[in-house]
Formats: structure tokens, sequence, C-alpha cells
């Protein structure tokens, strides 16, 4: 199913983990960590950094693998919407603008706030916007 | 939109030939060209036929540079939306040593249909606010538009102003398609400068034309057709796009085994693909292999890190080996290799398509630009509950992005839409020649009385229009249609069929004429017989030259409920009574049911102002041996009666001939009733004067 360079890929980001949960649950007819149940919901950006600037204002992650992000199109994100997932390895991913799965880094994750990273080194913090 | 001229009965497109015998010889609807057998045609209607036209801008004192590119015209429901761009080009090139000449370099020529122009050349978007929307009788009209210059360094743009040209049909050369038409006009900057000639003419039904190569591996399918006969010729004409899609190498080498990096997808693609000049050919490329690295469907690698050689969105690829999930979300598909799932298959390769385009994920409806995760998981069983067509506001920006947003290599993939230009929808801030604006003299009108309407014909054309002499029921020019809250439609005409003369007068370019009607009854019962709103569409029809010409207009009016017992049973009889038309049409004593509402609507406080001029009227003439009485019109009319400027006159032709001493004793506020409504007719004024003297 995966290739032998995208495991290799997914090796080189597992060691900079700070937060993985190993089990596996199954909800919406396809397996879903508990990450995944626990990032279902709207989300708000609060960095700030110009880096995080192609990171969408708003993130909403819905049951069922995919995500919408309003207005991210109008302000230039790179996320437009799509599909999202967090496998077993804690590898999170999140459908770009061309639909690239792109890799990142779940660096925390409680019921509040997430932080990735990517692969530039850009921190980004979300906070739950209920 | 709403009082803009619909003109129903005419052709979208008449094509005026002009190098043809008779100016109206090549008019495409056979219905017409038999009105023209019987009339003579003394003048021409003209549009703009849509499609592609080749448009040349030559500035004034500059022998070497012109400028050379595309005007793309579409219609559609509410009018034109029309775009452009510009590329420099050199005219001459000055060959030195050792020849030592200047040789002219050619234009694209008009018969090959849109052209192509070099990538570094380009220098402005035009974005139309202004263009012939749907008819001319004259020669000419106003384009305008905003000129947005591109700066090729920061790939952004910079509006340069509002610029305008009066545009003139003209006999195409020969070098276009037959039948072309073909505009010129003088290019005026936003103060007025003199900027140059700029020409277009006709040149493709389609607005922009690109070609799609499509490479596989020996074990992927051809996305070729959504497996129900869409394919891709169809998705694109329902954009106006002429697409060339063929499939080329069908056995391309797996670089490292069955998946694909973003990387290997780019050097196959610069590899494999049969032609690469994206200066002369708008060409993208789609790879479909068995397994991606990036994702499971299919990419638009051509971005971000992905586009290796910085020339942005050449190419995508599809994945034919993916397994689709097998669980409820994938419908019928469910369990299936992706490539064997012909409809998801196929849209995934146009969504990748569209991205090379310059679009973005919309998930506004199921479209071509939502996401193939969120298609499956929105209501409907996937892969039916796909849209095989574009969301309009992307179709819009296939048709009207710049050049440099949609074509390959130009903007990176990933910019924000906000930072291009776009022209608006809707191009044409007038409507088309004639437009007819109707405008009830209240806004609110109790149920019972009937409403007066305003209507204006404006002639927003250069030329004088042959129009009717005047705009009133009393002609049959003028037909209607009540629709009232529950949607039920009633039509008005007048009921004076053939007593008045059909005379025509001349309306100038620029010049406006009103006329006033009192609405209360038409042929399928009371107009305004519910409280609530209404809408009153009025058209006006009339011939020039054997051709009907329709104009319409329409606006709507609250009509008010009952506001006592009294009102409600004087309002019964006024809607009830068919006589009552009449009577406030042509008036007279004969009619005794018509007066007999007439007189129950002026014992009501709430409807007298809204009849007192047709009791005015009543009994300011004489009939029979009575006498006409100026006092007792005086005393119907009230303190505050509702006219309308027609009515107003009328009042000042009553009470001409009347005894100062009878005028003296009216309301103070009936003068300035009549003032208002008058609008600055001199008899109505001299009437009030006297009233407030
Ligand atoms: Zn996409």
């Amino acid at each position: 199913m995966i290739s032998v360079k995208s495991v290799m890929k997914v090796a080189a980001l597992v060691a900079t983990f700070s937060f993985i949960i190993g089990y596996n649950i199954s909800a919406g007819g396809r397996e879903m960590s508990s990450e995944t149940n626990a990032l279902i919901g709207k989300w708000t950006k609060q960095t700030t950094d110009d880096c995080a600037r192609f990171y969408p204002t708003n993130l909403e992650f819905h049951d069922g693998g995919v995500y919408a992000a309003p207005g991210a199109v109008e302000e230039g994100a790179q996320w437009h919407g799509g599909d999202w997932d967090v496998d077993g390895n804690g590898l999170f991913k999140l459908q770009m603008a061309n639909d690239a799965m792109s890799p990142l880094n779940l660096m925390e994750l409680s019921p509040t706030r997430f932080v990735l990273s990517d692969a530039a080194d850009c921190t980004v913090t979300y906070v739950r916007q209920d | 939109m709403e009082n803009h001229a619909q003109n129903p009965d005419l052709p979208q497109e008449i094509i005026v030939d002009q190098r043809s015998d008779g100016p109206l010889s090549n008019l495409r609807r056979p219905e017409l060209q038999n009105n023209y057998q019987r009339f003579t045609p003394i003048f021409t209607i003209k549009s703009l036929k849509k499609g592609a036209y080749f448009m040349q801008w030559r500035p004034k004192g500059l022998f070497w540079t012109r400028y050379n590119g595309t005007m793309r015209i579409e219609r559609h429901g509410s009018g034109v939306t029309a775009s452009g761009d510009f590329y420099r080009h050199n005219a001459y090139t000055f060959k030195s040593w050792p020849t030592f000449q200047i040789v002219p370099n050619p234009d694209p020529s008009p018969s090959a249909g849109i052209p192509i122009f070099r990538r570094s050349n380009y220098e402005c978007y035009l974005r139309v606010t202004q263009i012939l929307e749907f008819y001319t009788f004259g020669n000419s009209f106003t384009m305008k538009f905003e000129k947005y210059d591109f700066d090729t360094a920061t790939n952004s743009w910079t509006n340069a102003g509002l610029h305008s040209a009066v545009m003139s049909f003209k006999t195409a050369p020969s070098s276009f398609p037959s039948g072309a038409t073909y505009l010129e006009g003088t290019l005026k900057s936003p103060s007025g400068v003199d900027l140059g000639t700029i020409t277009m003419g006709w040149v493709s039904k389609y607005l922009r034309k690109a070609s799609l190569e499509i490479d596989r591996v020996s074990a992927s399918e051809y996305p070729g057709s959504n497996g129900s006969g869409l394919d891709w010729k169809d998705v694109f004409k329902a954009v106006d796009w002429d697409l060339n899609a063929y499939q080329s190498d069908t056995n391309l080498t797996e670089p490292s085994g069955q998946s694909w990096s973003d990387a290997e997808l780019h050097s196959a693609m610069l590899a494999r693909r049969d032609s690469s000049d994206l200066d002369n050919e708008w060409r993208y490329h789609i790879l479909a292999v068995r397994r991606l690295d990036s994702t499971s469907r299919g990419i638009m690698y051509d971005a971000f890190s992905g586009d290796s050689n910085n020339i942005p969105r050449e190419g995508a690829a599809v994945s034919s080996h993916w397994t689709i999930p097998n669980t409820n979300t994938w419908g019928t598909v469910r369990g299936m290799r992706f490539g064997d799932a012909d409809a998801p298959y196929f849209r995934t390769a146009v969504h990748e398509l569209g991205h090379a385009l310059g679009l973005y994920h919309n998930t506004a409806d199921n479209g071509f630009m939502n996401t193939t995760g969120t298609i499956a998981s929105s209501p409907g069983t996937f892969p039916s509950n796909i849209q095989w067509s574009f969301n309009a506001a992307d179709a819009k920006r296939l048709r009207h992005m710049p050049d440099p947003w949609v074509r390959p290599g130009v903007i990176p993939f990933g910019s924000s839409y906000a930072s291009a230009p776009i022209s608006p929808t809707d191009a044409m801030d007038l409507g088309g020649p004639l437009e007819l604006r109707i405008e009830p003299l209240l806004d609110a009108v109790p149920i019972g009385a009937p409403v007066r309407v305003k209507m204006t014909l404006t002639n927003h054309s250069d030329s004088a229009i042959e129009v009717p002499d005047h705009l009133t029921l009393k002609s049959e020019h003028v037909t209607g249609i009540v629709s009232d809250p529950n949607q039920t439609r009633r039509s008005f005409r007048s009921l004076m069929r053939c007593i008045e003369e059909h005379e025509v007068t001349v309306l100038k370019p620029g010049a406006k004429m009103t006329g006033d009607m009192t609405l209360l009854r038409g042929l399928d019962g009371a107009l305004f017989s519910t409280p609530g709103l209404h809408n009153i569409a009025v058209n006006l029809s009339w011939e020039i030259s054997g051709i009907t010409v329709n104009v319409a207009g329409s606006n709507s009016v609250m009509i008010t409920p009952p506001v006592d017992d009294a009102h409600a049973v004087a309002a019964k009889a006024t809607l009830s009574e068919p006589d009552l038309l009449l009577t406030l049409a042509i008036g007279g004593d004969h009619l005794e049911e018509g007066i007999a509402a007439l007189d129950a609507a002026m014992a009501n406080s709430v409807l007298a102002p809204h009849f007192a001029i047709v009791k005015a009227k009543q009994a300011g003439r004489r009939f029979g041996k009575r006498k006409a009485s100026p006092s007792d019109a005086l005393k119907a009319l009230g303190s505050r009666p509702v006219l309308s400027q027609e009515e107003a006159n009328r009042v000042a032709e009553l009470l001409d001939g009347a005894p100062a001493t009878v005028l003296k004793k009216a309301p103070k506020t009936l003068g300035k009733a009549l003032a208002t409504a008058s609008d600055g007719n001199k008899s109505v004024k001299k009437i009030a004067d006297e009233m407030s003297a």
C-alpha cells in the first residue's frame, strides 16, 4: 500500500514527534485514531508568525475524513479543504490546495488546542472555536 | 437589471454584414428575413457576436510598438461579461549587419482562430465594465474598461484607470472569418487623452483554446470520459473553451516501482510531452500512473516545491490503482480500483486540470472543483451525486480571469484570487439602447384604490430612434401584467382599441419621454385585489419598418389592507364593479353602476383622495343637459387628492376659466398637491398660484 519512499519519509517525521497515541478505533467506516476524534470540530489559528500565513484561519474537521477551511481561498492559504487523517503513527495529513496529502507533525493535542509543525519547522497553534 | 430593456422578440444575435448588398442580408433568423422581404429596411440592428475577438491597440505616435490581444465576449441570462488581455508587439525588427533592414513582424492571422501570444510580452488585463449588451440601432457604442497593468517581477496588477472607446462597426478586413463582427474606435485615457486606435474583430465562437496531452503507463486506464458519454471536449465546451485532449504515450516506464514521486512526474512530463512551446500553445499535460507518493487519487504536482523548473501549472497526474475504500461513503464504487470507476476517475482528471488552470477547491456545489472526499461524504449516493460541471464562479474564472492566471507558465499556483482582477458579471451599466422605467406614484396604496404608474422611456443609444408619440394606456402600444402576492397574473391593456392614431415620434440620443397610467382593472378583473406586494410589468411594443420592437420594465407596489370596516366595504365596491374602469377611463354620467361605485369610494375617507380626480372630471365636464361645474369639481378634489402629472394637467383644464373667487376657496393644500404633481407645467402652476393667492 505505501511505497518504500513514503515509509522513509514517515519514519523521518515520526522521529520528531513529541506526542503519539498508538491505538486505533473504528468510526465512520474507516480506521480512526483517538486524535481523529479529538480533532473533530471547529478551530481557529492563533499563530501570527509570518511562516504560518499559508495555514487557513479556520479549520473544520468533520467525521468521515473531510475538512473545510472557510475563507481559505480568499486569504491565500494553501489548504482549501478536502481529506484529512491522522494515521496510526500519529502522522497528520491534510489535503493541500493541489491535492497533495502533505504530512504535518501533530506536536500537541488537547480538547482546546492543537499544535502542528511542518517540514520547514513552522509551528502553528489552533484553538477550539466553541 | 430590473428596468432594462429585454427585447424578447429580437434575436440575441443579428449580424450585419456590410460587405454584402443589403445592410440586413445575412440575418440569421428566417422569420425576420421574411419581414425584410415585406418591408424596406431603413436602419440596421447590430449586436456583438459572442466569442473571442482579435484585438489590437496602435498607440498614437508610436511607430514601433503596438499591443495585440484578445477580447472575450460571453452572453448569458443577465447580459454580457467581457474581458481582454493585451501583449506587447514590436511591429518591426531591425536587422543589423550585414542587411541593416527593418523587417515587419506579422500580426497573428485572424483566420487561424484564437491567437496565442508570448508570455513575456504580457502587458495588461482589460476589466470591461461597459459594452454593447443587446443591440444597437446605430453604428457604434461606448466600451469602457479598467486597464490593469501587469508587473512581471511581482506577478501583480495595478489599476491604471477607466479607459473608454466609442467603437464603430466596420467592414472586417478579408483576413477575418466571413461575417466577422469588426469594430474600430479611439482609445481614451481616464482623463480623455487620445491614446490611439483600438480594433477588434471576431475570430472564434470559443473564448479560449488549449491542448491537453495525456500520457499513461500501460497498466493505467486513459481517463477520457465519465463512462456516460461526457468527455473532455464536452466539459470544456460548456465553459466556451476549445480543448483538444488526446492520448499520446501509452507505455511510460515506471522509474521506481508503481508509485511516482512529484519529481518523477515532473521529469516524465518534460521528457515525454509532444511539445513544450507555451508561447505558441496553451498546453497542459496529465499523467495516468498506478500510484502517487503524495496522495491517493490525483495531484497537480506542478506547484509549490513540485514545480522544479519554475514554470508553474504545466502538468498533473491521476492514479488508477488506488483502491476506493470499501465503506458506504463510496456508494456504488466502494472497493473498486479507481481506474475501473470511470466516473470518479475522469472527474479527478478534470479536477487536476482545473488546478492547472488556476482553480482552487470550491465546496459551493458538487462540481469539478469540490474534492472527491467531500462529494462522497455529501448527501446522495457516490458517484451519482457528482455534478458534471464547474461551479458558476469557477466557470467565470475559466472564461475571464487574466491570461497569466489561466495559461500555463506564468502565475504560480496558490496566489489568492483577490490578487488578480476579473470583469464584473454584467458589463452593462446601461440596458439596451432603450430603457423603460416603471415607477409607481406611491409605494403603498390602500386596497380598493387605483395604482398610478409613471413610465419613462430613455434612449441610451447614440442615434435617434422612432418611438410611439405618447406613453399611455390609451394607445395599444402599452400592455402589462400584474402579479399579485400569490403569483396570480392579470393582464391589462388599452380599452381604446384603435381610437388614437398610431403616431410616432423621434427620441433623440440621451432623450427621455414620460407618460402616466392609472391601473385598476384588467381583462381578468381587479388588478390589486389582495393586500401585499404586487409586481407591475409593462411592455411597450411598436413597429419600426416592419420589425416589432419591445421594451419592458417592471416595478412593485405594496397594497395595504383595509384600515376599518368602512374602508373594506368601499374597497369591495370599487374592486367588484367592472364599469368603474370605464368611468375612470372615459367618465360620463351614463354608467350608473360605475358612478355608484365611484360615489361609494368618495364617501370613504381612505379611498376618496385616490378617486377625487375621477369625480372631479365628472363634475367639471358637461354631460347632456348638465352643465360643467368648476366649483363641484373643486369640491370633489378635496384637500389632498392623489394625482399623477397627467391628472394634474386635467385639473388645470377643468378649472381653466373658473372665477378667481372659486379658486380662492380651494384649500391651500390642494394648490400644493397640484404644483407637486404638475412637475413644472405652466397652466397647472397658474391655477395652483391662484389657489394660494
Ligand atoms: Zn484538488
